[in-house]
């Protein structure tokens, strides 16, 4: 394994940022003008296709127990402490930096459509490359302070990102929330990493790792406990995830980059990275799978009836990661990573999807008013329905492969109540995605055809959409389950980073569980047709009070209201009044709470800062007197 | 008749740094809470005389003198200030300034 | 000691004393001249200050090898000392060459004289508090740099907010000395002595009889003087009012030069007197008293004030005076330890403190001489109209956040260790520091937001800018924020070394 070229891997997107930021922010050379910006696109392109294919090249030479560190540079030395600008290319990173170079690429090029008409363009490009310099910084560290580093940055620029349009109210208010709810999970994980420091002595992953066995266990389920929450807040679990939806604000290449594919899997990558660390601490594990199973459920049912195509899809991507960590939890985390993997993919897909029919429907983004687009936009409904697919586990795509891996190691692991909870969830994941795929692509258009005239996006756009289908089609492959082939090519790679749980179950169990999953997987698709095709229409028509066939309509309107009253209404009665208020009354309060304590602590402090001189010589005085009172009589 | 000891200088000085920092809090006008703080100044100066005399070296009373010499410093600055207050506001008392706050 | 012994002695100190002497030679240089130049090119005065800047510069280079006690123990010369007299004539050239952009000081053009002449002084008086090894030392420096203060923060004769934070600061602060001075004399009474190496040989005695509650109260009455320099709780009050109306490169000068100085006298003043011997991992405490739980809460106060209040704040300036008091709360920490990483971490955070805060403070001033305001409302979109100014303006805030990769980070994460080397019960010291530091993110942050997240009110609002060598001085700033952060060791290196040639 060569590892000469591996620097530019991290500088060159930094270069990228650094031309195109200076070039545009003193607008040199017309930087910003119209017609620089295809110059801007394709240099900030380059800027990362260039490290996807070194990345490439050294994936290729490598095996997959190779290691190899290169050490840019020598930073914080403080007596037995080192912090190096260090990297560590091993099997599991070198993964994880392919997958983000790769798709990365393909968003830089599809946004290059996108943003066409966006006055800030460069910034835009600015921006994606810090990003992608933050999230090699993340993946690449050797160390827990660089990771940190590029935990901070890519919260930087999510944050820079969800308010993008910042003429808008709504995108500061999201971004103000995203940067909230990671400032939360930063403090966690930075106490986390203290404690660490102070036990393990190092803060290097190798010596973590092989020090857990030397350390105590309340400290170990302490500092893991920090990290695991820190990583909450990055990937979007309970209790932190509300900010993920919001921050569907920004553009939609964005939301497909760092809200979906790359960013929000920095907290399941953490915990893979120090999978000896937290599979040490049982207890840690149990809470990681309770978190992830409750997370993947929660937002599976919530995204089933949102009405915002994005917003859909960002409850799915929660819901997704919730199945990583019950992965990571179970013990299976090169599982977890093969999910991060196949994930990227199809959701990468769906969110460049969106954004094409966005884009097409002049930025309209409610499935109320779309349906029927399939034959005004025949690439995108393709790629997205190869996707759906994909997300919802249909047999033999990259979704299927790597959930039913998920569920079997859930089962093999004995916790049957979050592999019952986990399948279920995977039902309504294939139910609430063909709603979404019905809504806007089948029936009838819910909008002035004649007016709007939705028309396929160019072949930048589209390009993107089909490699990632590709993607979504095959790459589940790599990682074949046991009972099909012996060697599980993902999990082997993985083996020499990231360690596994045993696993106890015959063949047999895990073909039946396979069976299940793809009778879920149709089920639900099936059901969702059905549901929003010709049952919208019924719905339709009567709203809009149309008095004929009558018999056909009652009957119809019979099983909508048996439908209605079997399932959606508890379950919307149960959304709304129980899951909303845990929402409304509970999470939501406790942020709250919190920042109104801090506020109201803020306004006692700036009274107490009168103007009149008496009072601060008084409480000169009082302080004194106080600090002798404090150290005579306590 | 009972001669001095060291705890009747004590004793005096600080009584008067309590007048002096009494003053500081309780008085409004500018000058006054500066005749405060020579209170207290002055009281440490007693202090500082009375012990060099009873710990037998020079050091304190050569202190005091400094201390007279910084005070004298200090309140011509804070004239000069407290007149310029006048010349600007019209009055001054200390609390009728209070622009600056929270 | 006969009269030529003494003559010889004293000769001797002076030529040690070189840079001090020098600095108080160039400030009656100063005042002279003032008095024959005419009022119409009082700007040139300034060529005279610079120069006696660069010459005690020189004359500092000199005087890092010296190991010595001067003037009867008055003061001592260490690389301690010699590290913060850099600090403080540095940051006076750069505060010098600030002012000279400054709006507010060209309108008094005619007294600039005056404002170099009391800069000068507060020069020296920081370099005599370096150095203070004597409580008369101490109490003499830090007058001189207090009444200096004084002057320029109420510089501004005819306006009405410079005015009134000059009165408040001097009644806080002659309030203060009175204090101190009183602290000063009942410490003289019970240890027979003002020298502070004397103190300690009291307190190691054990024959000697201390009394505890008479200790403590003096002890304390001098660390409110000492807090109060510093800007520390619950001594702070003053701070953020003379800071709003001072001229903002005072306000600047203020902020970083004289803390340091009191830093370096607060931390001389407690390793000299309260520890023995220096153990591998810090220094034993003397007194039965617990100085570091004490300097602990005030540290800890100091941080929580400091931030929160920062967090209301809508002039520019104000929050930065809160800010300049949640970073003594940070820095306190180091003080507190007492162990060698932790100093030279404190050393470190001030050497950096000064290029970032002056920095933050200078674009605060050349933004605000533009707007005419240091509202924070005023400067919606201000970013995009002045993009020169507005940039570096964002590095030092992410400095001042602790954001990786500027120098901000780099001492913050000094300090953390520093403190997590001392073992698990400074662990909620550093807990509380870091969630200070989480929330210290959001007033920065607003700044950031405003300047290039906010629209401006005005969309057809000229662009801003500034004369080319004022930005030149900006990026002399800016471009340390970065480097240092990055390249630090040298730095920290030096102050290591400082640290360990402290002496009595």
């Amino acid at each position: 394994m060569t590892l000469d070229l591996f620097s530019y891997v991290i500088l060159l997107p930094v270069a990228g940022f650094l031309v195109n930021g200076l070039l545009g922010l003193f607008n040199l050379a017309g930087w910003r003008s119209e017609a620089r910006k295809p110059v801007v696109g394709w240099l900030a392109s380059a800027a990362i296709l260039v490290p996807f294919l070194i990345l490439l090249q050294i994936f290729i030479g490598m095996a997959a127990q190779d290691k190899g560190f290169v050490t840019l540079y020598n930073w914080l030395t403080i007596e037995t402490l080192q912090v190096n600008i260090s990297y560590q290319v091993d099997s599991l990173s070198v993964l994880m930096g392919l997958m983000v170079t790769g798709i990365g690429f393909l968003i830089h090029v599809y946004s290059i459509g996108y943003m066409k008409h966006d006055p800030g363009f460069w910034r835009f490009f600015v921006y994606l490359n810090l990003f992608i310099f933050s999230m090699l910084n993340l993946i690449f560290a050797d160390n827990l302070m660089l990771l940190f580093l590029g935990w901070e940055g890519v919260g930087l620029c999510s944050y820079l990102l969800i308010g993008f349009w910042y003429q808008h109210a709504f995108a500061n208010d999201a971004a103000i929330k995203a940067f909230v709810m990671n400032r939360i999970g930063d403090f966690a994980f930075l106490i986390g990493m203290f404690l660490l420091f102070t036990s393990a002595g190092s803060l290097n992953f190798d010596a973590i790792n092989q020090s857990v066995g030397a350390l105590d266990p309340t400290t170990l389920f302490l500092a893991g406990l920090f990290l695991f929450i820190g990583a909450t807040g990055k990937s979007a679990q309970i209790p932190l995830y509300t900010w993920l939806p919001d921050a569907m604000a920004g553009p939609t290449p964005v939301s497909a980059l760092i809200h979906a594919a790359t960013m929000v899997t920095a907290g399941v990558y953490m915990v893979a990275r120090l999978s000896p660390l937290f599979s040490a601490s049982p207890e840690l594990m149990v809470v990681i799978a309770v978190i992830g199973g409750l997370t993947a459920f929660l937002a599976a049912t919530i995204g089933l009836f949102q009405n915002d195509i994005k917003k859909v899809l960002a409850y799915s991507t929660v819901s997704q990661l919730g199945y990583m960590f019950l992965a990571a939890g179970v013990g299976a985390f090169p599982v977890a990573i093969f999910h991060v993997f196949t994930h990227a993919f199809f959701k990468a897909c769906l969110f460049l999807g969106s954004g094409s029919v966005i884009h097409a429907m002049h930025e309209e983004q409610d499935i109320r008013n779309m349906g029927g687009l399939r034959k005004y936009l025949p690439q995108t409904y393709l790629t997205f329905f190869i996707a759906t697919l994909a997300l919802a586990g249909f047999p033999l795509t990259a979704g299927f492969f790597s959930k039913d891996e998920i569920l079997f190691r859930t089962f093999a692991s004995g916790n049957y109540l979050l592999w019952g909870l986990a399948l279920f969830s995977a039902l309504l994941t294939a139910v609430y995605m063909m709603r979404l795929t019905s809504l806007t692509f089948y029936g009838r258009e819910r909008f002035d055809a004649g007016h709007k005239h939705p028309h396929e996006s160019p072949a930048l756009m589209t390009l993107p959409l089909w490699v990632l289908a590709a993607g979504a089609l095959t790459v589940g492959f790599l990682g074949l389950p046991g009972v099909v082939s012996h060697s599980n090519w993902i999990t082997e790679w993985l083996s020499p980073a990231v360690i596994t749980a045993e696993v106890h179950a015959t063949h047999t169990t895990e073909w039946i569980l396979i069976g299940l999953g793809s009778v879920i997987a149709l089920t639900g698709l099936f059901a969702g047709w059905k549901l929003y095709t010709t049952g919208l229409e019924t719905v339709t028509r009567l709203k809009s009070g149309l008095s004929g066939l009558y018999n056909l309509v009652y009957n119809k309107y019979f099983v909508d209201e048996l439908y209605d009253r079997l399932v959606v209404g508890p379950y919307t009665r149960l959304s709304e009044s129980v899951l909303a208020k845990i929402e409304n009354r509970f999470f939501y309060p406790v942020f709250g709470w919190t920042s109104s304590a801090v506020s109201g602590f803020a306004d006692t402090l700036r009274y107490i800062q009168t103007g009149y001189t008496p009072v601060y010589l008084t409480l000169f005085i009082i302080g004194v007197i106080g600090l002798i009172s404090l150290i005579l009589f306590i | 008749m009972e001669s001095l000891t060291l705890n009747h200088f004590l004793t005096l000085s600080a009584v008067l740094f309590s007048l002096g920092v009494f003053g500081v809090m309780t008085r409004r006008n500018a000058v006054v809470v500066l005749m405060g703080i020579e209170l207290m100044l002055n009281s440490a100066n007693i202090n500082l005389i009375a012990f060099s005399r009873y710990n037998g070296n020079m050091d304190g009373q050569m202190l005091a003198i400094f201390v007279i010499v910084l005070a004298a410093a200090e309140a011509a600055v804070a004239l000069a200030i407290i007149l310029n207050l006048y010349s600007n506001y019209n009055t001054v008392n200390l609390d009728e300034v209070d622009q600056l706050k929270e | 000691m006969n009269l030529d012994a003494l003559i010889t002695y004293t000769l001797t100190s002076t030529a040690l004393l070189q840079p001090e002497l020098l600095v108080a030679v160039g400030l009656m240089l100063i005042l002279v001249t003032d008095l024959f130049l005419k009022k119409t090119v009082q700007k040139w005065i300034s060529v005279l200050f610079f120069l006696v800047m660069g010459l005690a510069l020189i004359s500092l280079s000199r005087q890092s090898e010296v190991q010595a006690q001067v003037f009867s123990g008055m003061i001592s010369i260490d690389g301690y000392s010699v590290f913060f007299k850099y600090l403080f004539v540095v940051s006076a050239l750069l505060a010098g060459v600030m002012s000279l952009f400054s709006e507010e000081l060209n309108q008094n053009r005619r007294r600039l004289g005056e404002y170099f002449i009391v800069m000068t002084g507060m020069v020296l008086g920081m370099m005599l508090m370096a150095g203070a090894a004597n409580l008369l030392m101490m109490f003499v420096a830090i007058e001189l740099v207090s009444l200096s203060s004084y002057i320029l923060v109420s510089y501004l004769k005819d306006d009405k907010i410079s005015n009134e934070s000059g009165v408040k600061y001097i009644i806080y602060g002659s309030f203060s000395s009175g204090l101190m001075i009183y602290g000063i004399s009942l410490i003289y009474g019970i240890t027979g002595t003002l020298s502070l190496s004397e103190m300690n040989a009291v307190l190691q005695n054990p024959a000697a009889t201390i009394d505890p509650v008479t200790l403590t109260i003096a002890v304390l009455l001098v660390l409110g003087g000492l807090g109060y320099k510093v800007a520390a709780a619950p001594f702070h009050f003053w701070a953020p009012d003379a800071y709003q109306g001072a001229p903002t490169p005072v306000a600047a000068f203020l902020s970083v030069a004289p803390k340091a100085a009191g830093f370096a006298m607060m931390l001389r003043f407690f390793k000299t007197v309260f520890f023995g011997s220096a153990t591998q991992d810090g220094y034993v405490p003397l007194a039965s008293l617990d100085w570091v739980s004490i300097l602990a809460v005030i540290s800890v106060l100091t941080m929580t004030i400091g931030n929160v209040t920062a967090l209301w704040q809508q002039n520019v300036k104000r929050m930065l005076a809160y800010s300049s008091i949640a970073h003594a709360g940070y820095i306190l920490m180091g003080v507190l330890l007492l162990s060698d990483s932790g100093i030279a971490a404190m050393m470190f955070y001030l050497a950096y403190y000064l290029i970032m805060n002056l920095g933050a403070f200078y674009v605060t001033m050349l933004l605000g001489d533009r707007v005419q305001s240091y509202e924070l409302d005023d400067w919606r979109g201000l970013g995009f109209r002045a993009p020169v100014l507005a940039v570096p303006m964002v590095i030092f805030l992410a400095s001042l956040i602790g954001i990786p990769g500027t120098v901000g980070f780099t001492g913050k994460f000094l300090l953390f260790v520093a403190v997590l080397q001392q073992g698990s019960l400074y662990f909620w010291l550093a807990l509380i520091a870091v969630a200070n530091s989480v929330v210290s993110a959001f007033y920065y942050f607003k700044v950031a937001k405003i300047l290039f997240l906010k629209k401006s009110a005005d969309p057809h609002a000229e662009p801003v800018t500034a004369p080319v060598p004022a930005v030149v001085l900006l990026f002399v700033f800016a471009v340390p924020t970065i480097v240092l952060g990055i390249w630090w060791s040298p730095l920290y290196n030096w102050a290591m070394a400082s640290v360990r040639m402290i002496t009595g």
